[in-house]
């Protein structure tokens, strides 16, 4: 019966969800587009002005803007090149039998679940340098005159990346402990009885196999460092001065807090083509060219 | 400190409680409006958390039924502007500072104007209008009209740790020359002490710096709104705030945001710190504070121009969209008469905008010692809503001067930093 | 002590230490909800102290956090029952026809900067007289969980046998029929690993709620934030706030951890 006609069942089971997603984003996403073609304010009762494309011109111009998108990438860069490894290194470790496992695999969700918003206070606390348990741990070993964690413009993002990576990184471990429990045991054999070190293993076994795995994991890892806001907002506001500043914030900052609804909307909208733009590479990536 | 809070607002439920239904009943109709819903949007402020204990009372007493949406600082700065601009009518009532929004909310006639309510018969004749300190009501006075009614009086303070500054032979400072002297004699960083700590994140720190503005006979605008930021007063008390907490502030200052700030001077950690007064409240908790007994209070420090606290006041107003308006005075009217006040003061330990409440005994028992004397010194020479520019856009205009205070903070040309502020802010201000 | 007892002591060791590393904020803060404030700022920090339970008390003795936590819990269930009746037969079609077109535009949601869309949702809820209601925020929250719910299926699904589904279309068994009698019973682990994963979500979420929700439907992450007061934090209350809002999403995620990571195997492989 399908042979003739193209068959729309995956479409019809679909439709559900697609309309769902259509009704709540739908809307909001041409609202989106068309705010930021105009000059807006939020205050009062006058009415939008058309301006065109003139948002996106001012985007180039604002060094403000153009300083986030680069930390933004920043931000994102150290957050991959944290999460990835340790997350696979977490995850090699969690795969390996010994007493107690289970309980350490369960308790690697606990940073995932704890509220954002207080958990950043409370790092903010630990890392006081005045009054935090980081400076005394230091002090323990001996570093008296530890960082500024988050009042040094050139360590603030590392810090507040190293925050969101104890937050995260938990989940690329179970991702990819997830994909370690399901890879083939033959070429692992193969490679014991050929004498392959450890090292070798993982470099030309382990490391390829995982591979699709990593992609995933570094997928969703993009999306949500692209738009990282929660734990800047709550441990720095984006300070000092603007010195961890990210696209997410300023976008919130102008469209909530400055009042320029239209230009926030621009910002939102370059952010939003960036997350697009990153998301597809990183799936066309996980696909080789078979 | 919810607990403070609690304890004390039963406390003064205890003592108002023989009062009601007899101090307000003679001869006004409280009961005009019974039976209609209002609805107020407000933020988290310790008055709030007391008003939200007093809405049985108020039903009681009005048969106004208050629903009272108590939102966190930012949040309410997000959804009342949305909501009174999409949505006209939904609230009746809202929570305003005037430094922040006064401007923007007048230029979009969301305040409705209180005096021709206060002067006709819907105002009880013992709410007693006069009563309010006239500097204060002038905190909520948009081109001459009352758009709300503050609720406390919030003037800013210098806290000094006595044992230390004893230790160190160091006399509480009362001039800048002085603070500066006994900020850099207090200063110990091998001991992890900072001699001073106030704001030093950007946004934040206007509030904290104003009043060595004003020491300095600096001001943010001059008469036709235009900002005074090239100015020398204005470097030269940037210099001053950048030379003191480079030299004397914890090794953190720059970024340095109130909830990091106040912890240092209540665990001994810093020996001075000047910000709003009711930061006292959290000194004198002995289950948060170590300083319990050694905390001092100064009016801010004087310099060529004289000592000039900020003083702000959060206060209710009424919707210029609300259909309910006269019901929504008569909530007002209600939580602000003389009765409310005195057990708000009392409850909260905020000092009120109301003179009769000064000479209540029993506001005079309960307030933290100090606090009355800090604030009737200070209130004559504070500058009303002097917190930031009073522009339409004050988040963007604060972020501005801000960026100048941390480039100050962080070593840079203080001149500089201050043109290029001058020249931003007037930016925004011509749109 | 035999070559193979000490490996797995090392791996103990590196793997408890690991575990700690990673554990040890959130210790911090739940030990800082039995603590006084002036415990909790001290310097040095105090690990032996006498445990207060005022903090708790404080939270639950304030009726409004329980039905902030009633709330919680109805959009949360709301928003992942509806994320799974709507996502299992999209994933479905994903698993058996290969439509990643489908799946990519369910994921776009997943990518959009959530902040701009408030003003947008505020508005057009406003429109539907639905601010305010459970209504908006239980749609809010599918903006995520549906293609998290989606997303993981997908991997479920691929691992039933298609040979069952096939027999039993042969049988005359409708295609829903094969959804609910065969797909549903097989991947029933997986969809209670993608429940919980979709509920935890929903629960943490507070953006949505800041506008959304007013005061008879806020959330407890809009609540906790209520702790951060005028001019200061009450840092026990607090702490015991979050660690309250965090005990329920901990039950329920350690009660089916096995299968949140199995979850995740099949949404990594294949997804």
């Amino acid at each position: 019966m399908a042979d003739k006609r193209r068959d729309w069942t995956p479409e019809l089971l679909s439709l559900p969800a697609l309309v769902a997603i259509l009704a709540v984003m739908g809307f909001p996403l041409l609202y989106l587009c068309w705010m930021s073609l105009n000059r807006w304010s939020m205050i009062g009762f006058d009415p939008p002005r058309f301006v065109g494309l003139q948002n996106f011109l001012q985007l180039v111009e604002d060094d403000r803007f153009v300083e986030a998108l680069g930390r933004t990438f920043w931000f994102t860069a150290l957050g991959l090149a944290s999460n990835l490894p340790l997350g696979l290194g977490i995850a090699l470790l969690m795969h390996e039998r010994f007493p107690g496992r289970s309980i350490c695999r369960a308790l690697l969700i606990l940073p995932m679940v704890a509220t954002p918003a207080a958990m950043g206070l409370v790092w903010v606390i630990m890392l006081d340098p005045t009054l935090g348990i980081v400076r005394y741990l230091l002090g323990g070993i001996g570093i008296h005159q530890p960082p500024l964690w988050l009042s040094d413009p050139g360590i603030v993002v590392p810090t507040l990346v190293a925050v969101d990576a104890w937050m995260w990184t938990p989940m690329v471990a179970l991702i990819c402990l997830a994909g370690l429990s399901a890879l083939p045991t033959e070429p692992f054999e193969a490679a014991l009885v050929d004498g392959a070190s450890v090292w070798q293993r993982f470099r030309f076994l382990t490391l390829p196999l995982m591979m699709p795995t990593l992609m995933v994991a570094a997928m969703l890892r993009v999306m949500d460092l692209l738009k990282l806001i929660d734990i800047v907002y709550v441990m720095t506001g984006g300070g000092p001065g603007h010195a961890s500043e990210t696209m997410n914030l300023y976008n919130y900052l102008a469209a909530l807090s400055y009042d320029k609804i239209g230009y926030g909307s621009a910002i939102a909208l370059v952010l939003f083509a960036l997350v697009m733009a990153c998301t597809l590479l990183l799936i066309r990536l996980r696909k080789p060219a078979s | 400190m919810v607990s403070i809070i609690g304890r004390r607002a039963l406390l003064a439920a205890a003592a108002v409680a023989p009062l009601a239904g007899t101090a307000q009943a003679a001869g006004f109709d409280w009961k005009r409006f019974a039976g209609t819903q209002l609805r107020f949007m407000v933020s988290v402020h310790p008055w709030t958390e007391w008003a939200q204990k007093q809405l049985p009372a108020l039903e009681a007493e009005t048969g106004l039924k208050v629903n009272l949406e108590i939102l966190y600082e930012d949040q309410l700065r997000q959804k009342l502007p949305l909501t009174l601009r999409s949505d006209p009518g939904a609230v009746d009532g809202f929570f305003t500072l005037p430094s922040w929004d006064g401007a923007a909310f007048t230029r979009a006639h969301w305040y409705q104007p209180l005096e021709p309510m206060i002067n006709s018969d819907l105002t009880a004749p013992d709410w007693e209008f006069a009563d309010f300190f006239p500097n204060i009501l002038n905190i909520h006075r948009q081109g001459g009209q009352l758009m709300g009614v503050p609720i406390s009086t919030e003037v800013q303070a210098l806290f000094f740790n006595k044992a230390m500054l004893q230790a160190k032979n160091v006399a509480p400072p009362t001039s800048l020359d002085a603070l500066m002297a006994a900020a850099k004699a207090l200063n110990n960083p091998g001991a992890n002490v900072a001699g001073y700590v106030t704001r030093g994140d950007g946004v934040q720190a206007l509030y904290t710096f104003a009043p060595f503005l004003f020491a300095y006979g600096g001001r943010w605008l001059d008469e036709k709104g235009k900002p005074e930021l090239a100015s020398a007063p204005f470097i030269n008390a940037l210099k001053f705030y950048s030379e003191i907490l480079r030299s004397a502030g914890p090794p953190n200052i720059l970024g340095m945001q109130w909830k990091t700030s106040y912890p240092l001077f209540q665990q001994e950690r810093a020996a001075m710190f000047s910000d709003a007064v009711n930061f006292l409240t959290y000194f004198k908790d002995p289950s948060q504070s170590r300083i319990v007994d050694k905390v001092g209070m100064l009016p801010v420090p004087g310099g060529p121009s004289g000592s000039h606290s900020t003083v702000i006041a959060w206060g209710p107003a009424v919707a210029a969209s609300s259909k309910k308006q006269q019901a929504a005075w008569y909530a007002i009217q209600w939580f602000t008469s003389k009765r409310s006040m005195l057990a708000a003061a009392i409850a909260t330990g905020l000092p009120s905008s109301r003179k009769s409440i000064y000479t209540e005994e029993s506001y005079v028992k309960a307030a933290p010692p100090g606090v009355i004397e800090i604030v009737q010194s200070q209130v004559p020479n504070a500058v009303p809503n002097g917190a930031n520019p009073l522009v339409v856009q004050v988040p963007e205009t604060r972020a501005v001067i801000g960026q100048a205070i941390v480039a100050a903070l962080r070593g840079d040309d203080v001149t500089k930093a201050a043109n290029e502020a001058q020249k931003q802010v007037l930016a925004i201000i011509n749109g | 002590m035999s070559p193979q007892r000490r490996r797995r002591l090392c791996f103990a060791i590196a793997g408890w230490s690991v575990t700690f590393v990673l554990v040890s904020p959130f210790l911090w803060m739940v030990m800082g909800s039995f603590k006084t404030t002036v415990d909790f700022l001290a310097y040095p920090p105090v690990f032996a102290f006498v445990p207060t339970l005022a903090n708790y008390r404080q939270v639950l003795a304030d009726n409004s956090f329980l039905n902030y936590t009633l709330n919680s819990t109805i959009v949360a269930a709301g928003s992942t029952g509806l994320g799974l009746l709507l996502g299992i037969p999209a994933a479905y079609a994903l698993a058996r026809y290969r439509r990643t077109g489908i799946g990519v535009v369910l994921l776009l949601a997943r990518m959009a900067p959530g902040i701009a869309f408030l003003i947008p949702l505020f508005v057009m809820f406003l429109q539907l007289h639905l601010v305010g209601s459970f209504v908006s925020l239980i749609a809010s929250h599918l903006i995520f969980t549906l293609p998290l719910t989606v997303w993981m299926m997908v991997g479920f699904i691929e691992a039933v046998p298609v040979e069952i589904e096939k027999a039993a279309l042969i049988d005359g068994c409708s295609l829903i029929g094969v959804l609910l009698r065969i797909v549903v019973p097989l991947t029933a682990q997986g969809i209670a690993a993608t429940g919980i994963l979709a509920f935890i979500a929903s629960w943490n979420n507070f953006l949505f709620a800041l506008v959304l929700a007013n005061e008879g439907t806020k959330t407890l992450p809009v609540a906790v934030l209520g702790y951060i007061g005028y001019n200061s934090i009450q840092w026990g209350t607090l702490m015991a706030a979050a660690t309250f809002i965090t005990l329920p999403v901990l039950v329920l995620a350690f009660s089916v951890q096995r299968y949140i990571v199995r979850g995740l195997v099949a949404g990594a492989v294949t997804g």
